[in-house]
């Protein structure tokens, strides 16, 4: 596991980046999802938001943690923000270089613990949206389609959501179901979403805010977002990312 | 031996047919640039292109017209963007658009690489994409009678593809990230590959483990360094970022595309000369780095 020092190492040379706050709007939905991961399981990982959490994971919290990209990268240091599944900087940091068949068989052998996925949407069933959105006046809003997100959210073994903390995109039913809560077999399909303020559980089949930041406040969190959620009985404080966690998840954003 | 190198132009015009289905070589990395640059150039249509992740070399072969009708699972601009021209163009109705999933794209290369008419997987069984997509049907498993989807074979026409380094014969070595361009190769009927580097066939004898498609499929080997630019190539360039960066508002509407398409492959006989226009020091720039 690094250490504090090793990751001033690591910035020698470089400028230190300035905390911004969208920085520590994605740290802070990074590190709710990276929580639920436990050290040693193997994640298949999406572009955007799920490569901060895999990066969290791995420097930090989960660091024997197995990351494998769909475009056939297995075992990579995500050190750097990868614009695509296949990008440079990634492919140079994995020890396998296998195939897309590769890595999708062992998702559909049911070989990956979590698959960490971002939407345009989430709704109260666990479906997410990556193919199009409906504009209040009825016009559609292309967006570039499923890639594996459908796929990941079949086959994988569980499946955490990680969304900004943008209201619209927490609805009750999206507007199109790319990727359907509907597991293969006895795989447990999507188990939650993390956002930069709390952690959603869908045990019960239904949104229940699980976690918490310690610096907001339930009932309006729960209320803010556009879908219909409970607040758990057993409520978890979690204190946000700070220090070395937000440095290491700048450093991250900033070399993309 | 036969030798197959040939020049991107003649390979185009000899191997490449109005309304064959085409799988283009590259996810991500070492993408076929220089033969669709060449697609374009020779006004190729009514290609059926097909595709699990379909990445900016698209926007290039829907704004010129090439295709009709396009097979994929994803399409825009990695990490940046929605594809302008794709969108527009299945919009207008110029070009039919069948989007499934990437692994359920995979399946379908790989049957058409095993030679089998389906694989079944329990992929697309739900959701909204479920039933829209063609070549997908529903089947009970003869030994447990569980229900899974079929997804049937392809099988493109051609394939094109950038590689490292290939002989004159075709004996192709691909490395890094190769994503689906080894199932797309070999449910193709031929292959047309340009390469960074032609070597010796004893050269290839020191490294056979590295030679991932079969000569027997390749019908053209084209010289082309930078031959996957502005994407990159393992151990020779790096990606250019900023062509990337720029490329959605550099599309943005037709004016804008006619005119990137105008300076990148009309105003240029081949696309050494494309390379040749772009800043003197880009090329040496994307010099590839260990780290």
């Amino acid at each position: 596991m690094n250490t504090n020092t090793e990751s001033s190492d690591k910035t020698n040379g470089l400028e230190k980046p300035l905390i911004t706050d969208e920085i520590i709007s994605q740290a802070r939905a990074a590190f709710m999802a990276a929580r639920e991961i436990k050290d040693h399981q193997t994640l298949f990982v999406g572009i955007g938001l799920p490569c901060l959490v895999a990066h969290l994971s791995q420097s930090v919290l989960s660091p024997n943690c197995h990351l494998v990209f769909e475009s056939g990268l297995m075992e990579v240091a995500c050190e750097t923000q990868p614009l695509s599944t296949a990008s440079a900087n990634i492919a140079k940091t994995a020890k396998m270089h296998g195939s897309m068949l590769d890595v999708f068989s062992m998702l559909q052998r049911g070989e990956i613990d979590v698959g960490l996925l971002s939407a345009a949407q989430i709704d109260i069933h666990g479906h997410l949206n990556s193919s199009r959105l409906i504009t209040k006046s009825g016009k559609t809003l292309s967006l570039p389609g499923s890639g594996g997100a459908h796929d990941i959210t079949v086959l994988a073994n569980k499946v955490i959501a990680v969304m900004p903390s943008d209201p619209r995109r927490f609805v009750n039913n999206v507007d199109f179901i790319t990727s359907p809560n509907s597991p293969y077999g006895n795989r447990e399909g999507v188990v939650g979403v993390a956002m930069p303020d709390a952690y959603f559980s869908f045990d019960t089949g239904r949104p229940i805010l699980q976690k918490i930041y310690s610096d907001r406040n339930a009932d309006a969190i729960n209320e803010s977002l556009n879908w219909d959620s409970q607040i758990s009985d057993s409520l978890e404080i979690v204190n946000p990312p700070e220090g070395d966690l937000l440095e290491r998840a700048g450093i991250f954003l900033k070399t993309s | 031996m036969i030798d197959k190198v040939m020049t991107a132009q003649q390979a185009v015009k000899k191997h490449i047919h109005n309304s064959d289905t085409v799988f283009i070589g590259g996810f991500g990395h070492a993408i076929a640039f220089a033969i669709a640059h060449e697609i374009v150039r020779q006004k190729k249509h009514s290609l059926h292109l097909v595709k699990t992740g379909a990445d900016i070399v698209f926007d290039l072969l829907v704004a010129g017209g090439c295709a009709n009708r396009l097979s994929c699972g994803w399409y825009g601009n990695p990490g940046i963007g929605m594809s302008n021209i794709i969108s527009k163009a299945v919009a207008s109705g110029e070009l039919a658009l069948t989007e499934s999933t990437n692994f359920s794209m995979m399946l379908r290369l790989h049957a058409g690489k095993l030679g089998v008419p389906f694989i079944p997987s329990p992929i697309l069984a739900d959701g909204d994409l479920a039933g829209s997509v063609d070549g997908i049907k529903t089947i009970k498993c003869p030994f447990t009678q569980a229900q899974y989807q079929a997804h049937s074979a392809l099988n493109p026409d051609v394939a094109i593809i950038h590689a490292q380094r290939s002989d004159m014969n075709g004996n192709v070595q691909l490395w890094g990230s190769v994503g689906d361009t080894i199932e797309g190769c070999e449910a193709s009927q031929k292959i047309i590959c340009s390469v960074e580097e032609i070597c010796e066939s004893e050269e290839i004898l020191l490294s056979p483990h590295l030679t991932k498609l079969p000569a027997h499929k390749v019908v053209a080997v084209i010289k082309q360094p930078f031959g996957a630019y502005p994407s990159y190539v393992h151990g020779y360039y790096q990606r250019d970022e900023r062509y990337y960066a720029e490329h959605t508002s550099n599309t943005k509407d037709s004016l804008k595309s006619d005119e990137w398409l105008q300076t990148s492959v009309f105003d240029h006989d081949d696309f050494e000369c494309y390379l040749n226009s772009l800043p003197g020091t880009l090329l040496d720039q994307l010099a590839w780095s260990k780290s």
